[in-house]
């Protein structure tokens, strides 16, 4: 039944009452001329009302001419009706098209490209390339082809170790990995020295190949040479024979930072009163909503970027964006010795854990308090175990 | 008035089997497809639907004749709709009391 409704709501149709006194007849003539009707009521003696398709209600005058009944239509009814309605507003329809049409073209292309994962190489480097490759704002997605962008890009730079190219709706997202550059190895027929790598006093030292120039205990300077490549023979007359010396040198290393103690301390703590800057822009040009200038004098700010996006993907080129001005205002905080201490050690530890490599252990640390012109400072030392040793060519400073 | 004596003019054939049935009778074809024998289903008290009929004589809310080629079907009832209407076949809703034929 849903059925049979929804194929005449399709097709369209008429609810018509005729009155008469032959409406039988009517029905008669209607249906040997193939004309469907339904719901078929009486409403009075004279009068019934009944639905018939588009097409037949054309037929169905002379029909009613025959039975000598008078048709009238009480409503039309289904798709075409309104279909007809709309054809005589043609702004509207041209509109519709003209939207369907615009926000098709509009997510097919390219607004925004976005690069992460780069530290050493340049974003407009590979902007460049990627403009070079037809990439850049504006371009259609379909030229785009993701897997031909990722290896061209792996070629043409070395340091990348991994190259990912994703079109997520109309933004380009380009995340790359950048490998560790491998340490200058040099090769094993190369003769070669071993050295310090820092100042330090050894604890062990284990020569693989070469000369021990230093023994446990020493204090030795960066630079200086722990193993020798050069072996000097016994008799002077043979020369000598290089080698490439390799071992591992184990010493005891010291890291030193220093912090004044602070007196106080200056927090900033925003007021609540807040001031907002408004622009719009498309693509890269912006400009300024006229609304009176930054009444703060300290101040944070934070960007909102409004543009419309369809279903959360589609990012479109223009928008407007709100620069949100917080007022700050400073406190002073008084420390008291021991904050201040400790906030000044803090400070000089994680000056200090920068300087410490990865591989060095950390054995034993100090703090030290200096007072110098009524001035506290703070000096931490720490004390670590690590690997001093590195290759580096002989005759080379 | 007029109708009543125009239904009396109706050509009525007589309930014997014609060459065409006998031969679907032998084929073992469904009689119906070849006769112009009226077919009535009935579907509880709501629905009566009814195929091979000539056209409808008389339709109220109470009353509804239909004529076919073996007499008069008279079905009397209650809010009684045509719910569609064919060349070939028609349904009548409504609250069914009586299903009369009329020689």
């Amino acid at each position: 039944m849903f059925l049979i409704r929804l194929w005449h709501y399709f097709k369209g149709y008429v609810i018509i009452i005729v009155s008469g006194f032959s409406v039988e007849k009517f029905i008669n003539i209607c249906t040997r001329r193939q004309i469907l009707l339904w719901d078929i009521e009486r409403l009075s003696p004279t009068e019934v009302t009944m639905k018939m398709s588009i097409r037949g209600f054309k037929n169905a005058r002379s029909a009613a001419r025959k039975s000598r009944c008078r048709v009238r239509i009480k409503e039309k009814k289904g798709l075409p009706y309104i279909i007809w309605k709309y054809k005589r507003r043609k702004g509207f329809v041209i509109g519709l098209v003209a939207f369907a049409v615009l926000i098709y073209l509009m997510t097919s292309i390219i607004w925004s490209i976005e690069i992460t994962g780069n530290y050493n190489i340049n974003t407009d480097v590979l902007m460049e390339q990627l403009n070079g490759m037809g990439i850049f704002r504006g371009a259609t997605k379909r030229s785009i082809d993701p897997k031909y962008v990722a290896d061209t890009l792996m070629l043409k730079n070395r340091e990348l170790a991994w190259t990912g190219v994703e079109i997520k709706g109309t933004k380009l997202l380009i995340t790359v990995r950048e490998g560790i550059e491998p340490p200058v190895v040099i090769p094993v027929e190369q003769p070669c020295n071993v050295v310090a790598k820092r100042d330090g006093i050894i604890i062990s030292i284990m020569a693989k190949n070469g000369l021990t120039l230093v023994k446990e205990g020493d204090t030795v300077k960066k630079g200086q040479v722990l193993i020798s490549g050069v072996l000097e023979s016994i008799h002077p007359e043979f020369g000598s024979k290089q080698v490439h010396a390799m071992g591992e040198v184990l010493a005891r290393t010291w890291y030193e930072a220093e912090k004044e103690v602070p007196v106080k301390k200056i927090n900033r703590i925003k007021t609540g009163l807040e001031w907002n800057k408004y622009s719009v822009y498309f693509l890269d040009f912006r400009i300024r909503l006229p609304l009176g200038n930054n009444p703060f004098e300290l101040y944070e700010t934070g960007i909102v970027d409004k543009a419309p996006v369809i279903g959360n993907r589609f990012k479109l080129p223009f928008g407007l964006i709100i620069e949100k001005h917080y007022e700050l205002k400073e406190e002073e905080q008084v420390l008291d010795q021991e904050q201040a201490r400790e906030l000044a050690h803090k400070m000089a530890m994680d000056k200090i854990l920068e300087m410490v490599p990865k591989e060095a252990e950390i054995v034993d640390q100090q703090m030290q308090v200096i007072t110098a012109e009524g001035r506290e400072y703070i000096q931490v030392t720490v004390e670590c175990t690590e690997n001093i040793a590195i290759q580096k060519e002989i005759g080379g400073n | 008035m007029k109708r009543r004596k125009k239904d009396k003019t109706v050509k009525r054939k007589k309930e014997s089997a014609t060459v065409k049935e006998k031969v679907a009778r032998m084929l073992e074809i469904p009689e119906e497809i070849v006769s112009d024998r009226p077919k009535i289903t009935t579907v509880g008290r709501k629905e009566v639907f009814i195929e091979n009929y000539r056209g409808i004589i008389e339709f109220t809310n109470e009353i509804v004749r239909i004529n076919s080629n073996y007499g008069i079907i008279t079905i009397t009832g209650k809010n009684m709709k045509i719910r569609e209407i064919t060349n070939e076949d028609i349904i009548i809703t409504g609250d069914i009391d009586n299903i009369d034929y009329v020689v």
